[in-house]
């Protein structure tokens, strides 16, 4: 039993690479269809629609911060600058938009607040040793 | 940049506590229902007519484990033990049960489930973090954590 635990002590690198995979994916899929398939005006027509604050400007960035930003996570770069977007788009997301301004419930904000953990997960612990930034920019923490 | 990062570093077991207790939270709210309102038995009958195999099995386990088990994780208690549960459960719901017996795509089906996955291999690999009940209580007993 103990060598199965001191295996998996030895696998946390891959614990966060496929935390990076699956979150960065997620996040692909949900830009891409903000951009290509609705585009800008469809997004920010249904942020206008729900009500939702400085539309305009949220209607350009989150597209496109959920589909480069995805790449970037998926690779490993900037991971830690980008977890602090993810915990705040999701957490408002989570306490704000999806609660209060389109009257959903536990079962609708439960991936979000999963998502937020995933954030901080990755903001304290950085992209892990299978990372972009990490395998070519050691020593330069901030790219990771 | 550099102190902030290394508060990060010194904090990194404390994301794991978070993320072990939401994951436990979740589990328990989806095991209440299946426990207490609509009981065992209602649940190998709807599993049994969704053609899920071993519904007599998974009928009565699925609905222990994850009240139980998701109590368990929550404090930290055989969390690494029931994370392998986790890891199994939740990846059969998103190569088969969601996206073949009940049709659900990524969005709204499979996307959650794939994310209870990656939870359960991080308490797996991480262990249960700080503030865990069986690291409290069973200090030599790593299969406790």
């Amino acid at each position: 039993m103990n060598g199965l635990f001191t295996w998996l002590d030895s696998q946390k690198d891959s614990g966060y690479l496929i935390l990076r995979v699956v979150l960065g994916v997620i996040l692909i899929v949900a830009g891409y269809f903000k951009l290509f398939v609705f585009g800008f005006d469809g997004v920010a027509g249904f942020f206008t629609k729900i009500d939702l604050f400085a539309t305009p400007l949220l209607a350009y960035l989150v597209p496109l911060l959920e589909f480069v930003g995805g790449i970037a996570i998926l690779l490993g770069v900037f991971t830690r600058f980008l977890s602090v977007w993810v915990i705040m788009q999701f957490g408002l997301l989570a306490i704000y938009v999806l609660p209060m301004l389109m009257d959903k419930g536990w079962n609708d904000i439960r991936l979000e607040l999963l998502i937020v953990a995933l954030g901080i997960l990755l903001i304290t612990n950085g992209p892990g040793r299978w990372s972009v930034a990490r395998k070519f920019f050691p020593d330069k923490q901030w790219l990771q | 940049m550099n102190q902030l990062l290394t508060w990060l570093d010194g904090n990194k077991a404390y994301a794991i506590t978070i993320a072990r207790v939401l994951t436990g939270v979740i589990l328990i709210v989806s095991g209440y229902p299946k426990l207490f309102i609509k009981g065992i038995p209602a649940m190998i009958e709807i599993w049994t007519n969704a053609h899920l195999f071993a519904a007599p099995v998974l009928g009565t386990l699925v609905p222990l484990l994850e009240f139980f088990g998701g109590i368990g994780i929550l404090l930290g208690l055989f969390s690494r033990l029931l994370s392998f549960w986790v890891i199994v459960q939740f990846l059969l719901l998103s190569v088969y049960v969601v996206p073949v017996l009940f049709g659900a795509g990524w969005v709204g089906g499979a996307r959650i489930t794939v994310v209870m996955v990656v939870l359960g291999i991080l308490i797996a690999t991480n262990g249960p973090g700080p503030l865990s009940v069986g690291r409290k209580l069973f200090k030599n007993l790593r299969w406790a954590e």
